[in-house]
Parts: C-alpha cells; structure tokens; sequence
C-alpha cells in the first residue's frame, strides 16, 4: 500500500513549502509530490538607506529601522511567495525600466530558493524510504528544470519527459498548460499538448493502469472553473458573484477519456481545488492558497489493485 | 544631532521613494500581446505594398519593353512561396519578438545571426524616411494630377510645392515625425492607425481596378481625352511614333528581368514578425496572418498588373507615355502634364469625375505612408531582442510604462532621417543599400530552417510540420529554397552595389561588431555565459 500527498502551485511560498515537508511526519506519507508553479512572480526591492534604514513599498510604505525588522519583513514576504531583495535607489530605477533586470534578479532569487528548499527537504526526509517528485508547472521559467535535476542523484525524482513509478504505478507527466492570458513560460495550443500527452502516453505498458500527472486539468469538469476575466484581465462581476468559467484543457480530457488511467492529478487553477470523474477516472486538483499560507493538498492512497481511496486536506 | 534642513530633504526624498511601488513582477519580455490575426495580414499587405501597387506596374514599361506585368508578378510571388512558408512554419516553433534573428541565432551562429540582423535594422531604418519621402512625393503628383484635371489650381500648387525639393522634405519630416510619436506611444496606437491606414488605399485600388476593368479597350480614349482634353490621347501616342517609338511585342526575356523590381516590390512582407512576441495566439495567427498577407498581396499585384493594362492593350498607350516621359519628357510636355507613370495616374484618368479621381489617387498614394509605422516596430523589435541577448547594450530592451522599446523605435527614426537627407542631397547610394539589407537575411535565416531538425530535434518536435520528403524533414527541405532564394535576392543588389555604397555598408557592419564585441567582452567581465543565452529560446 502507498500513500501520496500530492500538492500543487505553492508559488514560492515559503511557508507552504515548509508545511508540506511535515506531511510525511503527520499524514504517513510515503510518497511525496510537489507539481506545478514552484516559483513566484513578484520581487519586492528593499531599498537600502545611507542611514542603514530600508524603504519598501508593498501596498503600502513602510520604513525598516532594524536589522530584526528587515528580517522579519524578508521573512513575512517569502511565506507569501515574494522574493525580498535588498538593492539601491540606482537599482530600483533599473528594475523599473527594463524588464530583463528584473527577469535576471528574479531568476537568481527563484533558483536559489527552489535550492534551500530541496536542501530542507532532503534535511527532513530519507530517499531511501520516502519518495518525492518535485514538478515544475507553466508559470516557472526553463532554468528551473536544471536546479531540480541537480538533486536527482540525492534522491530527488525528476518526473517529465520520462515514465516514472508512483504508489506502484507508472506515471507520465506534464508541466504544459493550454494557453491562458498571462502568457507564462510553459503554454501551447490543445493540438500541442495533444501531441505531447500521445507521445507520453506511448511510453506506458497499459495506460488504464497508470497515473497522469498533468498540471491542466481536464476541461468542463468542476477542478478547471476560474473566474472569467475582462479584456484588462481583471475578473467580471456577475449577478451572482464573480462569473466563472471552464479554461481547463481539451487535450488533457480528451487523452484522459481515452485512456481512462487510474487517476488523473492536476493543479493550475488554485480555485478549482475539487475532485471530478472523467468516465471513470478521478481526477483531483487540490487548488491553492499560497497567499495566505494555507497548504492544500490531496491524499491519495494506493494498493496493487489500484486507487484505495483519496481525500483532501488543508493545513 | 541631524542638520534640520537635511532631515527635511532626507524625509522629502523618503517621500518621494514610497509614493512609487517597490514591487515587481516577473514578466518575461514587457511586451504586451496587441496583434490579432487580421492585423498581421493587415500589416503583411501594408508593408510591401507600395511601389508595387502604383508604380511598377507601368512604369517600367519601357526599361522592359513588351514585359507582362501580371506575368512577371507572379512569377515573383510563387518562387517566393517556400521562403513563406519557411517563415511561416518556423514562427509556429519559436514566435518570439524578434523574429527571424530568435532562429539564426540559436541555430546558425549568434555573431553571423547579429551581423545580418544589424544590416537588416540599417535597411529598415532607413526605409522609413524613403518611404516617407517618395510617399510624399506621391502625394504631392496626385494633387497636381488631379489639381490640373479638376482645374484646382489651389491643388496644382499644394501638390508641386510638395514635388519640390523644399516641401517635400518638410511634409516627409512631418510624415515621419507623426509616424514616429504613434510608435513611440503605444503598440495599440499604430494597430488602429494601420487598421486605418490599410482600408483607405485598398478601397483605392479595388476601386482603380474596378474602373480599368469597367471602361475597357474600347472606352480607354474617349475618358482619357474627357480628363484631359480632345486628341491628348492620340497626341501622345502619335508623339512617341515621331520619335522612335514602336508597340514592343510579348518579351518573356523582359518578362523575367523584370523580376528586379518585382522582388522588391514584395520586400517587407516579413516586417510584422519580428514583433511575433506582441501576437495574440501567435502560433495560429502569425501562420494564417502571413500567409493570408502574402497571398492578398500577391493576388492585388497580379490582377493590378492586369487591370493596369487592360483598357490600354490594343492602343500601347502606356508604352508610348512611359516611353516619352523615360526619354523626351519635353516632348510629352507638349501634350500634357509630365508626371511619373503610375497606376493612379492611368487608372484616375479614366476615371468619370475629376475630384474623385483625385480622391481616389490620394488614398492609393496612403500605400507608402503605411509601410513606415510596421518597419519602425520591426527594426524596434529587432534590436530590442539583440539588446535582450545582450549583443547590443542594455539601454534598447527598456521599454517604456506602454511597453514600447522606445530606444528602438528611437533608433529607426534615426535611419529615417538619415534616409531623407541622403534624398534631399540626392546621393544615389541609397537604393542599392535597402536592396542588400533587405536580402541578406534570407540567405542565413534559410539555413536556419534547414539545420533546425537536426541541431535541435528538441524544438524541432514542437513544429506543426512533421512531415518528411524522402526522409529529408520538409522544413528543410523548405529552408533549402529559401537559401536558394535568398542567394539569387542577394546577388541582384550585390551586383548594383556601387564604392560608395560598399563602403557605406563596411562602416554600419563595423560599428555593430564594435558594440557586439564590446558587450561579448562586458558579459564576460560580469561572469555571463553567452552560451546559454544561445542555447535558450527567449522568453515570450
């Protein structure tokens, strides 16, 4: 029997990161997944004073007196999967003319996170006895991909591009979504995506007994809704509340009604944490709240025969 | 204890800080997804078509005597066909801004992809301000034209003053001067623009085509003589007899060398994908936008290249004024006004009213004006994504709160202006120059097409054509013709390329290897490995 704690698009949340690290201590989890979206999008300039103050404005303005201060502020930013980053006034005039600068701090700042958190993870768990695939998603730049594989010879499971064992089964993976409107790093159109999931699923010795681990889930079912959004990309207000619509993946359904695997896992769309079934398959995303350092994950428990049972869980 | 009025400084500078945000969001290039797919046709239609649409047609009636132009347009356009689809195909793989120079780069050589990138943005630079002038230039033969055909005499003087040296420069400053400040604004700003800019001179030619092909053989001298007075038709047929003329026959040989102004008529269909990473789902609507561009424009020229003719076939009237005006212009004085043959000019008039004649030949005339707002995105794109590579410095990726490159756009307003004074001191270097610039991409961006399967199975499997002939994958197959192609486009300028251009050209190639190599050396200094930019597709 196998037990799976599957979580997805912590967004460089530190204090997410940390709380999944624990799932095998509190849930008895012997397989541990972390795909899609690892890293986050906003860096946050503390501007460093001749005085030895800090000025940062996130939201609001504020001024840090102390070096205990800084830290906390630092500290209070990664949680919530911002990356703080002591610079100058020269620097900050920089960042707000080129985007490339911004691009080439952040991506030093996502990496080196992404490192200090397989090196706790690797702290905390043996890989000799507990599994852990780390994943990225659309939103993470390519150079990620290079960091995580840095740690596959400690333990660390890599899962794209290749068929790879979870709770018994085999499992293909992919970190592309169809396309959305924010133009992130890891989007194509369906007939792609289509065409990636084929080739994947070709690798398999029986698909109807693997697992698909891929971060768009399936469209038109309840773990894809997100609200719906105007031309300025901001969400439109109904009668009801926010409208929302389906923006899950054709491609990702389609190969799911096919092959009809044992499970399908999914991220991408932090509001359409749920479960569905295509035909009789289950589909889980668990969503996300990064933000306010909620984990949310599913855990999935296997047996030879198949999938046991599965539930979710918020910490 | 603190100087008070410092604090005071020091808290007003504090103040000033916190006012603006601290945060900032990763977001790959800055550039914002503005086109759709009927601007990319839009833009692939706008940006070639100009001569092509009013001048070429006839013009060169007697350099190539007894030429067909329909023909000899569509010979163009179809050995044209596999460097489209080349590009087509290959921006379903990497759209990114920046275009042809994203693929070179990556797949053929980072220093040979700059070289002939940076001949490229010199060539687009400069196209703005010649299409700028000559744009005026037109403008300004189609209000004389229709000034002397209306009898407005206010508009024979507006359209000589804007012929003449003087005026032309400054309404071609002006022209490019607005051209430039839409750009500088926002990518949104010249989308509408070109919307605008597409609809007036199309209306023209459809219109121009319609009238052509309405009055016919039959009815060509009776209009023309309304417009212009009794027997001008006949006078300037009988005057070219009496000196030397005769009706050339069908030559295929002119038919092909044609070809020279051909090709360039079509040069520029490729501006808009160098801002590929500002297309909205690029891989479907640069695929569709370009090849529906090209086959529009293709399709204008070849039935424009008909028309034109038609109602002046059995007559040789077009001959005979191209003749005069190419060889005794003061003889065709005598007749009539002199003015350049054009299509405006044998399509207006035959025109029934003389003020919509005029009309119609100032919205043809728009063809020029329309190609300058595409070729300062694209130089602007290009460099912005040289600059992204840090081949060229820093300074050309900022891109202002609208996300415009506006270092970029700068640059090509620079060309612009370099191109109008070159036309104000008449140097004749120039047009040798556009030609070689335009060109010389091909040649490398072909090879590009042609190794990608091989160098990079990886990227190669994200292509849409899988397809292979005899086990050769067809985009190569496809980047072969393109070489073949760009080689045969290369070689018509090389061979017209004068010492003066030569040298011209040897001094903008080693001014962009000097900053090249000195940012190489500055990444170097900061520990950048330049290999892996080149080895990444850049961000969208």
């Amino acid at each position: 029997m196998s037990r799976i704690f599957f979580s997805v698009d912590v967004h460089g949340g530190t204090g997410v990161w940390k709380k999944w690290l624990r799932a095998p201590e509190i849930y008895q989890a012997d397989t541990l997944m972390f795909c899609g979206d690892l890293t986050g999008k906003v860096l946050v300039a503390l501007i460093r004073q001749k005085d030895g103050t800090y000025l940062m404005n996130y939201g609001e303005p504020r001024t840090l007196t102390t070096p205990a201060e800084v830290e906390e502020a630092k500290a209070t930013l990664a949680m919530g999967g911002m990356y703080p980053y002591e610079c100058t006034q020269e620097e900050v005039d920089e960042f707000r003319v080129s985007k490339r600068k911004v691009a080439e701090v952040m991506t030093k700042l996502m990496t080196q996170r992404l490192r200090d958190w397989i090196e706790m993870l690797l702290l905390n768990i043996e890989p000799k006895k507990l599994k852990a695939v780390i994943m990225p998603g659309n939103d993470d730049a390519f150079q990620v991909d290079d960091v995580i594989r840095e740690y596959e010879d400690r333990g660390v499971i890599w899962p794209l591009d290749n068929v790879i064992e979870v709770g018994g089964f085999e499992t293909i993976s992919l970190s592309e979504v169809n396309t959305t409107p924010w133009n992130s790093p890891r989007e194509v159109e369906e007939k792609d995506l289509a065409k990636k999931i084929e080739s994947l699923a070709s690798k398999l010795t029986d698909p109807r007994k693997a697992i698909f681990n891929f971060h768009a889930p399936p469209y038109m079912t309840a773990i894809d809704v997100a609200p719906k959004l105007s031309k300025s990309l901001t969400p439109i207000m109904g009668p009801g509340g926010v409208e929302m619509i389906h923006v899950g993946s054709k491609a990702v359904k389609d190969a799911i009604k096919q092959y009809q695997p044992l499970l399908g896992l999914h991220g991408h769309i932090h509001e359409g944490g749920g479960m569905d079934k295509v035909g009789k398959t289950p589909v889980l995303n668990p969503g996300s709240e990064y933000g306010e350092n909620i984990l949310r994950a599913f855990m999935v428990v296997t047996d030879e025969k198949g999938v046991k049972g599965y539930w979710r869980v918020e910490g | 204890m603190r100087n008070l009025k410092s604090h005071h400084l020091a808290r007003a500078n504090c103040e000033n800080v916190l006012q603006k945000s601290t945060l900032f969001v990763r977001d790959a290039t800055g550039l914002v997804r503005e086109l759709s797919a009927i601007d990319v046709m839009i833009w692939a239609v706008a940006s070639p078509a100009a001569s092509g649409m009013l001048y070429y047609q006839v013009s060169t009636a007697t350099k190539y005597a007894g030429a067909s132009a329909p023909l000899s347009f569509f010979i163009g356009g179809l050995t044209l066909v596999p460097i489209v689809l080349c590009l087509a195909y290959m921006l379903q793989v990497m759209p990114r801004s920046g275009g042809m120079y994203v693929a070179m780069s990556r797949l053929v050589d980072p220093t040979v992809a700059f070289v002939f990138s940076w001949l490229y943005v010199l060539g687009n630079g400069l196209t703005t301000g010649v299409m700028a002038w000559v744009a005026t230039g037109v403008l300004g033969s189609a209000l004389a034209l229709g000034g002397h055909a209306a009898h407005a005499v206010s508009l024979v003087s507006a359209g000589t003053w804007m012929s003449e040296v003087g005026g032309r420069t400054i309404v071609s400053l002006i022209a490019l001067v607005i051209f430039f400040l839409i750009t500088m604004y926002s990518l949104r700003a010249v989308k509408w623009v070109m919307r605008i800019l597409f609809i007036l001179p199309i209306i023209a030619t459809v219109a121009f085509i319609g009238i052509l092909l309405a009055v016919g053989p039959g009815g060509a001298q009776g209009a023309f003589d309304a417009t212009w007075g009794p027997n001008v038709f006949n006078g300037v047929i009988d005057a070219a007899k009496a000196n030397g003329w005769t009706n050339p026959t069908f030559s295929l040989d002119n038919t092909l060398l044609m070809l020279l102004v051909v090709y360039w008529a079509f040069v520029g269909w490729e501006s808009v994908t160098f801002a590929a990473g500002e297309v909205k789902t690029p891989k479907k609507s640069l695929f569709s936008g370009l090849i529906g561009g090209f086959v529009l424009t293709w399709a204008m020229y070849v039935v424009l290249g008909f028309a034109a003719w038609y109602p002046y076939t059995n007559s040789g009237f077009i001959s005979a004024y191209t003749y005069l005006y190419d060889n005794f212009p003061n003889v065709l004085a005598q007749v009539m006004p002199v003015t350049r043959p054009s299509v405006p000019l044998f399509a207006g008039s035959l025109t029934p009213n003389a003020m919509l004649g005029v009309l119609l030949m100032v919205m043809a005339a728009l063809w020029f004006y329309n190609t300058v707002p595409p070729v300062l995105v694209a130089t602007s794109r290009l460099v912005f994504a040289q600059s992204f590579d840090r081949a060229l410095p820093e300074r050309f990726s900022h891109i202002s709160s609208r996300a415009v490159p506006i270092w970029g756009v700068s640059l090509a307003f620079v060309g612009g202006l370099v191109a109008i004074f070159v036309y104000v001191t008449n140097t004749p270097v120039l047009l040798a120059t556009l030609d070689f610039t335009w060109y010389a991409i091909f040649f490398i961006f072909g090879m590009a097409a042609f190794i990608l399967p091989y160098k990079r199975p990886d990227i190669f499997k994200l292509s849409p054509m899988q397809r292979k002939i005899g086990g050769v994958p067809v985009i190569s197959i496809l980047g072969l013709l393109t070489i073949a192609v760009g080689t045969f486009l290369l070689l018509f300028p090389v061979l017209e390329l004068d010492l003066a251009a030569m040298t011209f050209l040897a001094i903008w190639i080693l001014i962009g290897l000097i900053a090249y190599l000195y940012m190489q050396k500055k990444n170097i200094e900061l520990g950048i490995d330049t290999a892996k930019i080149y080895h990444e597709i850049p961000p969208e």
